[in-house]
């Protein structure tokens, strides 16, 4: 495709397209949203911005005779790799109005974007997406796996609805026997059974926690999360800072009171992290009423998984006392597998994908998912069931 | 080779099944990324460059040929 004389435009947002932009997340996101406010938020995250401070994360609109028909924006990030950190963004929010999709919109806001921007990520669920960022040059690193930790499994049986949450390849009977189960009582039964069942397997699984101490802080432990931060980097190929500064941006400050944190100590000294999203009950339809809260992010060293596990409990913990029916958790490293079926994880199909691209000066990204320490807290990938 | 051909070839559907009709919401294969090959197919087939212009509004084959006729393609 040639790009001739054209009214079709695509821009990185600055002052002069508030407006636009405005108008866009109207019709797409938020009918609320509003020039000024716009201005404040976009003020704010260039203040913060870890990887270019004091620049706005960088956000493209494709125009066509002054009108946005398409959006894309950012989310920057410091990435580490074992050359060291240096400044990457997480691709977000493509979006294209709805008469427009199916269309070339996403294709070309998409590739300007891109052709802008250094080391690039992406987390996408849909296949549609997953091809135009592959057109571009990301690389499909497959689907990140789910696991789902059942903390209330009586609640859980009462309330679990396998039509409204679209599970495909369950059985017909076993279908029927659930309803048969929730009709009759012996839902309780048979939840009241798994937990007894649970409780043992982790028992006899689940880690000892001799020498380590959980802990529910309401703030994270900034001096302990920069320590721990340095000592486990470099036994991690590639994932994105996860440091004092960037746990606290994330979790705290850009959405207060929606994420609360597990912690555990060894001799007084920070050893690992868990962070983890209150459940929403009315969010998704498809969870017909669950509550599931979403282990979001967790650090700790991962040549030590004794204290992967005690991070594992106290984010069920923490789920625990937010109510939650259930936990789940997303994640790439593969350290995660043995130690989650040990504290009673059971894995549920991935959907959401996260795609690397690599500036053409920096050093080569690894290529295996296994390699990557990646959550569901990454590029707020947790925003979605 | 007419526009219909090109549609039937880039989505892998039958001959039969495109007329002027067919458009990226009555086509499932026809989604964004298919959309940008059928658009460089059509410049290929027929040794044209297209505007974005040109290809935000070829979203159905009546206005691929449209299109196409005003660029002086002929098949």
């Amino acid at each position: 495709m040639t790009q001739g004389k054209t009214s079709v435009e695509v821009v990185r947002v600055d002052e002069r397209h508030t407006a636009a932009l405005a108008s866009f997340i109207q019709k797409t996101w938020d009918p609320t949203a509003s020039e000024d406010r716009l201005r404040r938020a976009r003020a704010a995250s260039a203040s913060d911005n870890p990887a270019a401070h004091g620049t706005a994360p960088p956000t493209f609109l494709l125009m066509s005779g002054g009108q946005p028909l398409g959006h894309v924006t950012t989310i920057p990030i410091r990435l580490w790799r074992s050359s060291g950190e240096g400044p990457a963004h997480w691709v977000k929010g493509l979006m294209v109005l709805p008469e427009h999709r199916n269309g070339p919109v996403g294709f070309y806001v998409l590739k300007e974007a891109v052709a802008q921007l250094d080391t690039a990520l992406a987390m996408v669920v849909q296949p549609a997406p997953r091809k135009l960022f592959q057109a571009l040059g990301f690389t499909d690193l497959g689907a990140m796996p789910n696991y789902l930790r059942v903390l209330d499994p009586v609640g859980f049986l009462r309330r679990l609805d396998l039509s409204a949450l679209g599970l495909s390849g369950v059985p017909a009977w076993a279908r029927a026997a659930l309803r048969f189960a929730q009709r009759s009582g012996l839902a309780l039964v048979g939840g009241a059974a798994a937990a007894a069942t649970t409780r043992l397997w982790i028992l006899l699984a689940g880690g000892r926690k001799h020498g380590l101490e959980i802990r529910t802080p309401e703030e994270i432990d900034r001096p302990g999360c920069d320590q721990l931060w340095q000592r486990v980097r470099s036994k991690i190929a590639a994932t994105p800072t996860r440091d004092a500064a960037y746990l606290d941006w994330r979790y705290k400050k850009s959405e207060p009171n929606r994420y609360y944190f597990g912690a555990v100590y060894e001799d007084g000294r920070l050893a690992g992290i868990a962070v983890v999203r209150r459940p929403r009950a009315n969010g998704d339809p498809r969870l017909a009423g669950l509550r599931v809260a979403t282990l979001s992010d967790l650090l700790f060293p991962p040549d030590r998984p004794r204290v992967g596990l005690a991070v594992l409990a106290a984010a069920e913990i923490v789920a625990l006392r937010l109510g939650a029916d259930a936990l789940l958790f997303s994640c790439s490293h593969s350290v995660f597998p043995p130690l989650l079926k040990r504290r009673a994880f059971a894995p549920v199909p991935g959907n959401v994908h996260p795609l690397i691209r690599a500036a053409a000066d920096t050093q080569e990204l690894p290529t295996s998912l296994g390699d990557w320490w990646l959550t569901r807290g990454d590029s707020s990938a947790d925003e979605v069931f | 080779m007419a526009p219909e051909d090109v549609v039937s070839r880039v989505f892998g559907v039958d001959r039969g099944r495109v007329t002027d009709a067919t458009s990226n919401t009555t086509l499932a294969e026809w989604d964004s990324m298919g959309h940008v090959n059928l658009i460089l197919e059509l410049e290929a087939t027929y040794g044209l460059s297209l505007s974005p212009d040109d290809t935000l509004t070829m979203t159905n084959v009546e206005a691929i040929k449209r299109v196409l006729q005003s660029r002086g393609a002929a098949w």
